[in-house]
Parts: structure tokens; sequence; C-alpha cells
């Protein structure tokens, strides 16, 4: 079963190039805008994976997670950030403990992401 | 016989002239102001006028027929009696001199004398003629003057400031010891003489140029200049004052100078400071404002990279199209360094292993966190300002205390409950720090509590463990709280955990508060396991708290 992937991102053309990306390697990929829509997106259908960026304007990225681990406990994450955006911090490092498997850094080079991909499909 | 005897007429007009001439002495003798004394050569008084009367008090039946040192203090006797003594001797003496007589009443009458022998037809001295003058009130105006002299001379001396006179010509007319001091010159160096200290070469001009508000009203100039003094070169301030007569021409030039070498100095520290602070809020603009820019800037690249690599798939290698397809993913990748290079360049503070408001820090991951709480979860904080600097840098407080507030989450579970956050300056006593392996000194307190399921103590011992966990597969790695002890035992602090079966949990993170340049690890590795097996606890803890020794 070629497993599915969900990307939600606010940005077209970053949602555009990651299913791109994941499909020439034989993923099957689904998109939304944002949370709230990704949340029903995962409703009906059997999401494998969630490539989530960490924020967003509907719903921010960390609270989609949990919301993700709460009631689709199955699906693994991947939390992707621009950086920057609040404060001086980097809110990176806490997307791991709040249940992302594994992180990455925009922009990313494709061999970064389906690495990760591969790693966190395959625990 | 003839030529001896006067005619009875000429006696008589003799004596008639002799009575005028003696009526008009005696009336200026009683008219005149000053008291006027006639005495004998062994100082008996013979003779007294009105004014001496009223100068002294006394009538003249009570002086006449006394010796004068009756109304004179002993003092003035010996003066007059000397005088007396040169008189007939023959000595020219000054006609006035200064004496003291007494009024009636004891006081004091200061005068000035005048006194001269009257001569018989040869010329001998018979009796002493003295007018005196009462200059008690000249007296008491030359002592004013001369009080008020000496305060303002003890003024100007006693004064740090520096104070000249100089004339139109520059030539001193004045000088106060502290200028002289200043300069390492001498009083009489300077007066009658014209001396320029050695103004520095930029300050010149502008004293030249200030100096000609002299010539206009209000005749008052301010200047600062760098001089050359006994001490090396000084700023000194002066205020100018030309001093004018009547007809507005310059008498003398006063000058009162101050030094503010210090005061410069501290200006110049403040500006210097200020200048640094402007710095550093540009910095902490550019900062902000690539922070802003980086998220959307890095989206931006994304979708540069991702589709330019994906272009790349469908040109042949070799071909131009595919060499300029790797330009652009090199220039991608420079430009991505490029962001990552402002970022940190602009957050220095996550350069070093310190934190100087922890607080702050505490406060943003707490504000993030609150936004995605669910409404079971009561977030309490207590954070107290005055905290730090604490020995771990940014980042690593921040993976603490989230991974703290993420165990304590998953513990109050579904069912929700209180996470409570304090952070407080701590000075542990030497029994706390005795238990926790900690040097003396002082420590930043940061407590997770939670109202959660609690652990039972098997659990306590293991929970800092890597890889230890108690979520079941899939969820959690093991690994938040054993990269929490990593940091914590990384920067030289402890971390206990206190917590009952039902009645939740508490975390409490020591953290040494200090400029310390402590080894504080550069990442985190939970590869640094407990060094202690679980339960080799020797320090007789209470049973409700372990910890791990590093």
């Amino acid at each position: 079963m070629t497993p599915l992937i969900l990307v939600i991102d606010d940005e077209e053309p970053v949602r555009a190039v990651l299913r791109q990306m994941l499909e020439k390697e034989g993923y099957q990929v689904e998109e939304a805008p944002d949370g709230a829509v990704g949340m029903s997106v995962l409703q009906d259908h059997p999401i494998d994976l969630l490539i989530t960026d960490l924020f967003m304007p509907e719903k921010e990225g960390i609270e989609t997670m949990r919301e993700v681990r709460k009631s689709f406990p199955q699906v693994k994450i991947i939390a992707m950030s621009g950086g920057g955006r609040m404060g001086k911090l980097d809110f990176l490092p806490m997307a791991e403990s709040f249940g992302a498997q594994r992180t990455l850094a925009k922009p990313f080079e494709r061999k970064e992401l389906l690495e990760a991909v591969r790693a966190v499909l395959a625990r | 016989m003839k030529d001896e005897r006067k005619t009875k007429a000429q006696l008589l007009a003799e004596l008639q002239a002799l009575r005028q001439s003696e009526e008009q002495y005696r009336q200026l003798f009683e008219s005149a102001n000053d008291a006027i004394v006639i005495f004998t050569l062994q100082g008996i008084v013979t003779s007294v006028n009105g004014g001496l009367e009223v100068m002294l008090g006394w009538s003249r039946e009570e002086l006449i027929g006394q010796h004068y040192r009756k109304f004179v203090p002993p003092a003035s006797v010996v003066l007059g009696e000397e005088r007396t003594r040169r008189f007939l001797t023959g000595d020219r003496l000054p006609s006035i001199f200064a004496a003291e007589m007494m009024h009636k009443d004891g006081s004091v009458v200061p005068v000035e004398a005048r006194t001269r022998p009257i001569r018989d037809n040869e010329g001998k001295p018979v009796a002493i003629q003295g007018i005196y003058r009462d200059i008690t009130a000249r007296k008491q105006a030359e002592e004013a003057l001369r009080e008020s002299e000496q305060r303002y001379r003890g003024l100007v001396e006693s004064q740090q400031d520096l104070i000249v006179r100089v004339d139109p010509q520059g030539r001193f007319t004045f000088v106060n010891d502290a200028y002289g001091k200043k300069f390492a010159k001498q009083r009489e160096e300077l007066i009658g003489k014209t001396f320029m200290p050695l103004v520095h070469e930029d300050d010149l001009a502008a004293t030249f140029a200030v100096m000609k508000g002299l010539e206009v009203p209000p005749y008052r100039v301010s200047l600062e200049q760098r001089a050359l003094t006994a001490e090396g070169w000084r700023w000194l301030a002066w205020e100018d004052y030309a001093i004018r007569d009547e007809h507005g021409q310059t008498l003398e030039i006063q000058a009162v100078g101050r030094d503010i070498t210090d005061r410069k100095q501290a200006q110049a520290e403040r500006e210097k400071l200020q200048e640094q602070l402007f710095q550093a809020r540009k910095l902490e603009a550019l900062g902000t404002l690539a922070g802003g820019v980086a998220h959307d800037f890095n989206n931006i690249l994304s979708a540069i990279m991702g589709f330019t690599e994906l272009a790349t798939d469908e040109v042949p290698e070799g071909t131009l199209a595919r060499r300029n397809l790797e330009e652009v993913l090199k220039a991608s990748r420079r430009a991505k360094a490029l962001v990552q290079q402002i970022l940190t360049f602009s957050r220095p503070s996550q350069q070093k292993h310190q934190s100087p408001q922890p607080q702050l820090i505490v406060e943003e991951v707490l504000t993030f966190l609150r936004a995605s709480l669910p409404p079971t979860i009561e977030l309490r904080q207590h954070l107290d300002q005055t905290a730090g600097p604490v020995a771990i840098n940014a980042s690593q407080l921040q993976q603490v205390l989230t991974n703290l507030c993420a165990n304590a989450i998953q513990a109050l579970g579904e069912r929700g409950g209180v996470m409570e956050i304090r952070l407080q300056q701590t000075d542990l006593d030497d029994l706390a720090r005795a238990r926790e392996n900690l040097n003396p000194g002082l420590y930043m307190k940061l407590t997770v509590r939670d109202t959660g399921c609690g652990m039972a103590p098997m659990i306590q011992e293991r929970i800092f463990e890597p890889f230890f966990t108690t979520r079941p597969v899939g969820e959690g790695n093991g690994l938040g709280l054993a990269i929490v002890h990593g940091i914590v035992t990384g920067c030289g602090g402890e971390i206990t955990v206190a917590s009952a079966p039902g009645e939740g949990t508490t975390f409490e993170v020591y953290l040494p508060i200090g400029d310390s340049e402590v080894a504080a690890a550069p990442g985190l590795h939970p590869s640094s396991p407990p060094a202690e097996a679980p339960g080799g606890d020797e320090k007789g803890a209470l049973s409700d708290a372990t910890h791990f020794s590093h």
C-alpha cells in the first residue's frame, strides 16, 4: 500500500513543491492550506504521515499536531518551519516534544525531505 | 618815661581788642562740634568745651581740675604722656593721631586727636590743647568693610574655582590661590603680567570668538576649553564678566573657572553607552526584521529550490540548461545560508552560554504554550523578575522548559488539571546544597508542577533515563526528560523530581546564576546517562524525592 501523506502549509508553492517531490518518489499526497481543513482530510482519508508547517494563520501547527495526536494517534508527523516569526526563539525543537517524529527546517533540499519521510514511515 | 607808659586810652583799646579776641575764641571754642580740652603739662584739665561734654557725657564741672585719665583709657593716657614729653623735648610730631576716650557710661569712644602745645611768649610749652573728633561711625564703617573684605577673600581663596581679574590689556590684577595652584604659578609671577595658559588648538578659535561677547551687553560670556594645567590637559569652563566704568569702558575682566574634566568624561562615557545602546537596538530591530522576513523568505526559497530541483530531473545532464539549473540551486543555497547568518548574527544571546533574563524566555515559551493548551488545563505562572543571568543559553532553557511542560501536559491527560510554573532566585542552604551536590552560590530555580497522575517510586527512579518512557509505543521517544537532565547537569545545575501516584509531580531545576564560564554542553547529548544506578542514593534523601548525581 503506497503511503498517503498529508501536507499542510498555507503557502501554495510550498505545497506544490512537496506534492511533486513526494509523488515522484511514489507516495500519494493530499493537501490542506490550514489545520482546520487538514483535520477534515484526516477524517476522510487514511493518512499515514502528516507533514505540517508550524505557523499558520487558522490553526497554529502545534495545536494541529496535538489534535492529530489525540484523534489520530497512528498518524506520524513531520513538522516544518521557516524559522523566525515568533520572538527570537525557534520553535522547531518544541515540535519534537509535542509529538513530531522529525523536524525539517525550510528551505530543505529534496533529499533531506525524502530521507525524513523514509525514516519516519519506517518506524 | 613816656614810651613806657601807655595812655589810658591805649590800654583801654588794647584791653577791648583782647576781650574781643577772647570772645571770638570762646565762641569758637564753645561752638565747635569737636571736643576741645586744654590741660596742663601735668595733665590736669583746665578747660573743656561743650563738644566734649556732648561726646563723653561729662559736665565740665566734673572734669575741670581732674587729670585727664578720668576720661581717657590707660593706653591713650600713655600715648598722651609720651606726646607731652616729646613736645617738651622739642620733637616734631605728627599733629594727628588715633586715640580713645571714655564716655561717662564707660563705653569707649574712638577719636581722631590733634594736640598741640600752647606756648608762652618765649615759646615754651605751658599747656596742651587737644581737639578730638569722634570717629566711631567711621571706625564702624571701616570695620564692616574689613570684615566684608575678609569674608570675600576667604570665599575667594577657599574656592576650588579659579578666580582671576585682568585689565583690558590682559594683565592680571587679581589671582586666587586655586588659579595659582592650577597652573603652578605663584601670585607674584602673575600679577601685573599677562599669562595665557596653553589652550588646545581646537578650542582656540572658539575662545577668541567668544571673548568678543564681552564687548556687547550683557557683557558676560561662557566658554569651555581644554587647557594645559599643572595636572596635564583639563577641560575648564569659564564665566567671564566685563567690569565697566560709568562711561562704558572696560575696567577689568573677571573670570571664574571650574575644572569640568570629570563631567566631560562622564558625558563622553554616557554618549558612548548611548551609542552602544543605539547599536544594540539597531541590531535588535534588525533581528526582529530578519525574524519576520525569514519565515516568508524561507518559504519562497523552498519554492525556488524545490521547483528547481524538480526541473533538473527533466533536463539531461551535460546540457547548458542543466548546468544553469545547478547554478540556480547553488545560489539558493547561498541565500539560505545568508538568511541563517542574519538570524544568528542578530541574536547574539544565542551564542553565549548565558541568559541574562531567563524570565523573558520562560514567558515567551509559556505564551506560546498557553495558546495551544486545551481548556482542561490551567496554566499558572509565577515568575520572579529579578532572576538571572543564568548559566544556560536561551535555546537550551527553552528546550528544558518545553520538555518539562510536555511531560506535565501528558501527565494531566484527558482529565486536565493545573500546570504551574515558577521561576525564582534562591540561595540554597547548606543542607539543600549537600543533597543536590551543588556549589555554593545563587541559583535560579525553575519549578514545573502538575496535578496529574503522579509517578510511582519505581518510575521516578528511571524517569531521566534515555528511551525510558511510560507512553505507549509510538508515542514519544523517551528522550525528553533525558535531554533535560543532560542540559541541566551540563550547565552545572541539578534537577529533582517529587511525585506520588494520584498526587501529581513536581520537577525542580536548579541552574547557577552568575557570570560563570561554566562548561555548558554546546548541544544536547542524551548520551550522558546518570552515572549512578537507580537506588544508589546514599544521601538519605526523603522518600518522595530522588535525584541522580551526574
